[in-house]
């Protein structure tokens, strides 16, 4: 049910965008977005473990769209979303583990992009706010279980670089940190052990921007 | 653990459903209030016990300080040292229910391997334990060690610490006597009164202001001390920590002399009704020991059995608690059953007093546990776990003996008359020395002390088995016998008795202190060798002087037993040494 309310929520964002965008066209923008991510180990300090799990760097990819609010500033509704298969949980000496984490994000971020003399080059950074639907998906092995889903706040900053190709088609490349309240799930399986971890993500994310 | 704030949670969804999302809410301190980090410690070592092929039962304690709530202990067990790449872990509950004991059956274990196990808890780790699972298919030796009889105050467990140094044991044995009950008075001997026993050390009981509690424990609460106090011991833990156990209990894990449904050393006038301190002592016991609780909870049923490969069965018997009915309480009841027997072997005095039902050692279900195990062994041994002797032993006659020079006999006799209270006890204990007949006082708990069941148990043993070696505890001093039976036939051989020496609990050179110890050993063995018409076990080796423990090698051809001893339990230093290797060859039946 979360993940639905999550992309119905982003599917509603849209369209409550869309007539503002018909009207204001050169106003609005969406981007295309795909990068490199990583996870920070997940925390498994609850109970009698106090390790973490390492968790490999994969593809995060999503979209976003974006409204020029005032002066350099933007304001930017985004969806990310991402998974990281599990590797080790060193602390018990184990490998080669199963399971992942997905994370998907729904965040609004504030960007101000400036334009600088002499260069086509435009940076911008920005801060973000939203939700994130985390899901920690049977990380382990045959005795042991980390398991479970939550929704949870996340704040981002983020900081890039973008180059106009076009007057509507914009390229951009920047580097997002993102942190999340701490999720709970369960370790297990044979008893359910309450734990919770922050996720956080640092991506290189690549993307294209439209501009109407 | 992690405290899951629904209500604040709900509001901050809220909060973002309604656009007002606030940076400052996320990763503000003690967002989620977390338990409180214990710290753990392993206070007792580490343990396994009861190895299968496939699994073994792993134990550890783990106390977290200043806590009284339950918390988890993390487990887990690897073909490597270093714990690397486990192939089994998991969680147990550390419960004050339990003692705060953690047991766990392993499973997934393959036959025949070494495995390395930890407990951790946070940053707290338990020391590796090492442990081995039972082989399957072709086996060429085992090797075990038995054991029985430690009391922690009576001395170091120096026993404990030798066979600790070896790294070659399938599994150690200890057949009971894991500790004792009493009290700081509760075990006086002759020696310890004097101040000296038979090998002319002086008596001490070294760690006697260390026992706990210090009363006789009776209570669920004193027996857990008392096995805290036991396994606080260093040799004992590292015993435990390189080997995989295979336990009964005997008397004193409940109380002196105890059978189903009492204790000579059980009053329930002061002490409270026998059952419920027998569940207690059992309740602790399968707390502290890796033993594998019976599947339907019946912490009284421990008789059980292992199969090493095709080479051996191991039938482990509890003839203490749970078939046993009352000892002969005098010896004139005791002698009556062997002054009344009939010549075709049968007991009739050997009733539960007011009834016509002879008196048992194990239950009809044991019975016939014990006569399936061993009528479907195809291996070529079959290995008793036994508590008391089992072999025939008469009183040693020093009024004939032959082995003795008059100037040892003499003043001998003069001793044993002043301890028995004039001429006529010493005739008296002539008689019953000449007769054939055994000591009531050495034997009164024994299997002696039941012939009806005893001469059934042989039979069974002559019958269900191929080659039975019956490992034996309870006496403190190292015996060896061939066991016979009449038949029809003739007097057949049964199997072989081999009986280890206490880890530290007092031996006769204690219990007669006066008596030189080898002189004992050789009028014991003298009495005991030549057939008589009470009893036709013949006694190879008598040591009555020395602690230790039996080293048994099997391989298909021979079993060899060696007694290794201690040369004092009153202090840390102490030398050890083979005192004796006997061989029974495969098929023989008896002492090669």
């Amino acid at each position: 049910m979360t993940r639905i309310a999550l992309y119905a929520a982003l599917s509603l964002l849209g369209a409550t965008l869309a007539p503002a965008q018909a009207a204001e066209a050169s106003r609005f923008h969406a981007s295309l977005l795909v990068g490199s991510s990583s996870l920070d180990d997940l925390t498994a300090d609850a109970g009698p473990i106090d390790g973490t799990i390492e968790l490999d760097r994969d593809v995060a990819f999503g979209a976003a769209i974006g409204w020029q609010w005032t002066g350099p500033l933007r304001l930017e509704a985004e969806f990310l979303s991402q998974r990281a298969d599990a590797e080790a949980l060193p602390a018990l000496a184990l490998t080669d583990l199963n399971g992942r984490v997905e994370l998907q994000t729904l965040m609004v971020n504030a960007v101000a992009e400036w334009s600088l003399a002499d260069s086509a080059i435009r940076p911008y950074a920005g801060l973000g706010a939203g939700w994130a639907v985390v899901e920690v998906d049977r990380i382990g092995n045959e005795f042991l279980q980390l398991d479970g889903d939550d929704d949870v706040l996340a704040l981002q900053a983020l900081v890039g670089v973008a180059v106009p190709v076009t007057e509507r088609l914009t390229l951009t490349l920047d580097a997002r940190y993102l942190r999340t309240e701490s999720v709970d799930y369960a370790i297990g399986p044979a008893v359910q052990i309450p734990a919770d971890s922050r996720i956080e993500a640092t991506r290189i994310m690549a993307g294209v921007r439209i501009g109407f | 653990m992690a405290d899951h704030s629904p209500s604040r949670r709900n509001v901050l969804r809220g909060a973002l459903a309604a656009g007002v999302t606030t940076a400052a809410a996320v990763g503000a301190p003690g967002a989620l209030a977390r338990g409180a980090v214990l710290s753990v410690s392993f206070t007792h070592g580490v343990a396994s016990g009861d190895p299968l092929a496939d699994r073994v039962i792993l134990w550890t304690r783990a106390l977290a300080e200043g806590n009284s709530a339950d918390f988890f202990v993390y487990w887990s067990i690897s073909e490597r040292p270093d714990m690397g790449a486990p192939v089994n872990g998991g969680f147990i509950r550390a419960s004050a229910d339990n003692d705060w004991c953690c047991k766990v059956d392993a499973l997934g274990l393959a036959p025949g391997k070494t495995y390395y196990y930890q407990f951790l808890h946070r940053d707290r780790r338990s020391p590796v334990g090492i442990t081995k699972t039972l082989p399957v298919g072709d086996v060429a030796s085992v090797k075990l060690a038995f054991f029985s009889c430690s009391n922690h105050p009576k001395g170091f467990f120096n026993v404990y610490r030798e066979a600790a140094r070896r790294d070659d044991l399938n599994a150690v044995l200890h057949l009971g006597d894991y500790l004792y009950e009493y009290g700081p008075t509760g075990y006086p001997t002759p020696g310890l009164a004097t101040g000296r026993n038979s090998v002319g050390q002086t008596v001490t009981q070294p760690r006697i202001d260390e026992l706990r509690p210090r009363n006789e424990i009776v209570t669920l609460t004193d027996y857990r001390l008392r096995y805290a106090l036991y396994r606080s011991d260093a040799d004992l833990q590292e015993l435990h920590r390189k080997n995989a156990w295979i336990t009964v209990w005997d008397d004193h894990e409940s109380t002196n002399d105890s059978w189903r449904n009492g204790a000579e050393n059980h009053q329930p006038a002061t002490e409270g009704p026998w059952e419920a301190r027998l569940q207690a002592a059992a309740r602790a016991y399968h707390e502290w020991m890796p033993i594998r609780t019976s599947q339907d909870g019946n912490r009284l049923k421990i008789f059980r059995a292992f199969d090493f490969g095709n080479l051996a069965r191991l039938v482990m018997l509890d003839t203490r608690i749970e078939g046993r009915d009352e000892y002969a309480v005098t010896q004139e009841q005791f002698l009556s059953y062997y002054l009344t027997a009939r010549p075709d072997g049968s007991f009739p005095a050997d009733v539960v007093p007011g009834t016509t039902r002879a008196r048992r050692v194990m239950s009809a279900e044991q019975e016939a546990f014990v006569q399936a195990q061993l009528s479907s062994s195809t291996q070529p041994w079959q290995l008793i776990g036994n508590q008391t002797l089992l072999h025939f032993q008469s009183a040693p006659n020093f009024a004939d003996t032959r082995v003795l020079p008059p100037a040892i006999r003499d003043p001998l006799l003069a001793g044993i008359q002043q301890l028995l209270g004039g001429p006529a006890g010493l005739a008296q204990y002539n008689q019953l020395a000449r007769g054939g007949l055994p000591l009531y006082d050495f034997v009164a708990d024994s299997w002696a002390a039941y012939p009806t069941a005893r001469t059934r148990f042989l039979a069974t043993l002559l019958q269900a088995a191929r080659n039975p070696l019956v490992l034996t505890g309870d006496s403190h001093n190292s015996w060896a016998a061939n066991l016979r039976l009449p038949t029809p036939a003739g007097i057949a051989n049964v199997g072989v008795e081999l009986a280890t020496p206490s880890v530290s609990s007092p031996g006769f050179e204690e219990a007669l202190p006066d008596l030189p110890a080898a002189a004992l050993s050789a009028v014991v063995l003298e009495s005991n060798t030549n057939p008589a018409p009470a009893r036709v076990d013949q006694l190879v080796y008598a040591e009555t002087a020395r602690r230790g423990f039996v080293l048994l090698e099997l391989t298909r051809e021979r079993a060899t037993a060696e007694w290794i001893l201690v040369n004092t339990v009153f202090n840390r230093d102490y030398t050890a040494t083979v005192d004796r290797t006997l061989t029974v060859q495969a098929g023989a039946r008896r002492i090669a």
